[in-house]
């Protein structure tokens, strides 16, 4: 039981670790990951199932600027295997896998705020120009930190079983469950208020003001979006090119 | 005079295809792994350019320190978009290392951060929402069915677009950065086209806090004629998605004029979600 699931362990870190983006972010959906552990227990077509079911649940998550407003990783990597080992039925896996879904969001939060450890030592070594050294530390410390951080909770929670988890998550209340989803979905505010501090021109706030509310009237695909916002570009330089002289 | 500079410059290069090709896997290999809540993916950016640097401005110790200042500051777009910008820096750093004054550090930076913006927003909705999504919507049922083939087609289709797309496009950024910017920088459009730049990606950044910020009250109270009337209606009627629009520039003053405090920014709104949940007003 050690070996398999130390080998779960290794499977959410490879999905989640994010080391190759594409790759990652191909493996870590359910219905792959199902397969993998179901490889780990030696039921292929039971993971699959499995892994299939929940993924129809988190069928169009996007991850707009790096925010996961799910981690389908932990949700398959914690509910596949107790659902595989106590035969349970597919509807009460998905049971299982929607609060670690939304656990796994604080991981992610706690990883991106312990990488800003490594923002500190790499100006350290830019301003002593050792650049290997910066380059240590920004993939390899990094990903190892995170295999800690994602390898630890999946390696303990597979091991003692899924009535250790089930107790876990009726320990939990349901407000406070209520209060991560909520807080998940508040906090990609800060990565676009960031974003608008770098760019920088106060001047221009106005066009993300207006991008804000024509998209919240009539809800747009980002494509339309971007369509608009190039068509506003364009006929504000051609007002510019008007005044030349006096804005330029 | 000026078509005798632009043949010297157009004749040297210093980067080769397999650097690029290097510069490239790095970026893939390392891009969400440093992201963090103050830069987001400086590090991986300066990670991916590191060597390239270093071999361009092997002779210049202090013009090599300036450089890895600039990419490893705040830095975030979309993973293979934004390899279209990686190709444009290259070639921009190896042009200004070549002794091409016109190409000043602020021009780089200002390319750079006016690019990421409607790459990330482009990037995500059509990587995301359409590449990874419409094969799933295909393919899953079959899955259901048990079969393990049908499991791994949507991956293998996203994997095919996502490594495909990423290396034609910094390819494409490096060619562009030879030639096209090289001629954009000479007319003096190169203002023109940072300023456009700028406008599409605060109005994406605008639809994209619209679409993915979430933020509503659940709160009722009685009115006078007995009548159920619930705070978001009222919200709406006012304006539409109030609360997130209040939320992202409430957090860019307190960042404006408070200073990059972005645990206390994260700790304040998970505090502040769970105590209104409690409550029962979101």
């Amino acid at each position: 039981m050690i070996i398999k699931a130390a080998l779960v362990g290794l499977l959410y870190w490879i999905s989640m670790g994010r080391a190759q983006y594409f790759f990652s972010y191909a493996f870590r959906k359910p219905i792959i990951l199902g397969v993998f552990i179901g490889l780990v227990f030696g039921d292929v077509q039971t993971g699959l199932i499995y892994g299939a079911t929940i993924q129809l649940m988190y069928m169009g998550g996007i991850e707009a600027g790096g925010n996961i407003p799910n981690d389908l990783g932990l949700a398959s990597c914690i509910a596949i295997p107790a659902a595989i080992i106590n035969n349970l039925d597919p509807a009460a896996a998905i049971a299982i896998a929607v609060p670690f879904g939304v656990l796994g969001v604080l991981i992610n939060n706690l990883r991106r705020t312990i990488n800003s450890f490594y923002n500190t030592k790499a100006d350290a070594f830019v301003e002593a120009g050792e650049y290997d050294k910066l380059s240590t530390f920004s993939f390899l410390l990094p990903w190892l930190t995170n295999g800690v951080l994602y390898f630890t909770p999946v390696f303990i929670a597979t091991l003692y079983g899924p009535s250790v988890i089930q107790a876990f998550i009726q320990a939990i209340p349901t407000w406070f469950m209520n209060g991560l989803a909520n807080a998940g979905a508040m906090l990609p505010a800060l990565g676009f208020a960031l974003t608008l501090v770098v760019m920088g021109k106060k001047q221009y706030i106005p066009f993300f003001v207006l991008g804000f509310f024509i998209h919240a009237i009539s809800g747009f695909s980002m494509l339309t979006g971007a369509i608009i916002a190039l068509c506003i570009a364009l006929i504000v330089s051609l007002f510019k090119q008007n005044e030349e002289g006096e804005l330029i | 005079m000026s078509q005798a500079v632009e043949n010297t410059v157009e004749q040297k290069t210093i980067v080769t295809k397999m650097d690029l090709f290097k510069a490239w896997w790095k970026w893939n290999l390392a891009v969400e792994v440093p992201v963090s809540f103050d830069r987001m993916q400086a590090l991986a950016f300066g990670y991916s350019l590191n060597k390239i640097l270093r071999k361009v401005y092997k002779d210049d110790p202090e013009e090599l320190k300036e450089a890895m200042k600039r990419h490893t500051s705040m830095f975030n777009t979309n993973c293979d978009w934004g390899s279209l910008i990686h190709g444009i820096v290259i070639s921009l750093e190896e042009q200004r290392a070549l002794g091409n004054e016109n190409i000043t550090p602020d021009m780089i930076q200002s390319l750079k951060i006016g690019l990421m913006g409607p790459l990330a927003g482009i990037g995500d909705s059509v990587d995301q929402g359409i590449v990874a999504t419409i094969p799933l919507a295909i393919f899953v049922p079959m899955a259901l069915n048990g079969s393990v083939i049908a499991a791994f087609i949507p991956a293998l289709i996203y994997l095919a677009w996502s490594y495909g797309y990423s290396w034609f496009l910094i390819n494409k950024g490096y060619k562009l950065g030879k030639n096209a910017v090289l001629e954009i920088l000479h007319s003096g459009k190169i203002k023109k086209v940072i300023d456009i730049a700028s406008i599409v990606g605060l109005f994406m950044i605008g639809c994209l806090s619209s679409s993915y910020v979430s933020f509503k009250t659940i709160w009722t109270f009685t009115s006078s004629s007995a009548a159920e009337v619930s705070l978001q209606s009222i919200l709406d009627g006012m304006v539409p998605k109030l609360l997130p629009f209040t939320l992202v520039l409430g957090m860019y003053f307190y960042i404006t004029k408070r200073g990059p405090r972005y645990l206390r920014i994260i700790v304040f709104t998970m505090i502040m979600a769970l105590i209104l949940t409690f409550f029962g007003i979101i």
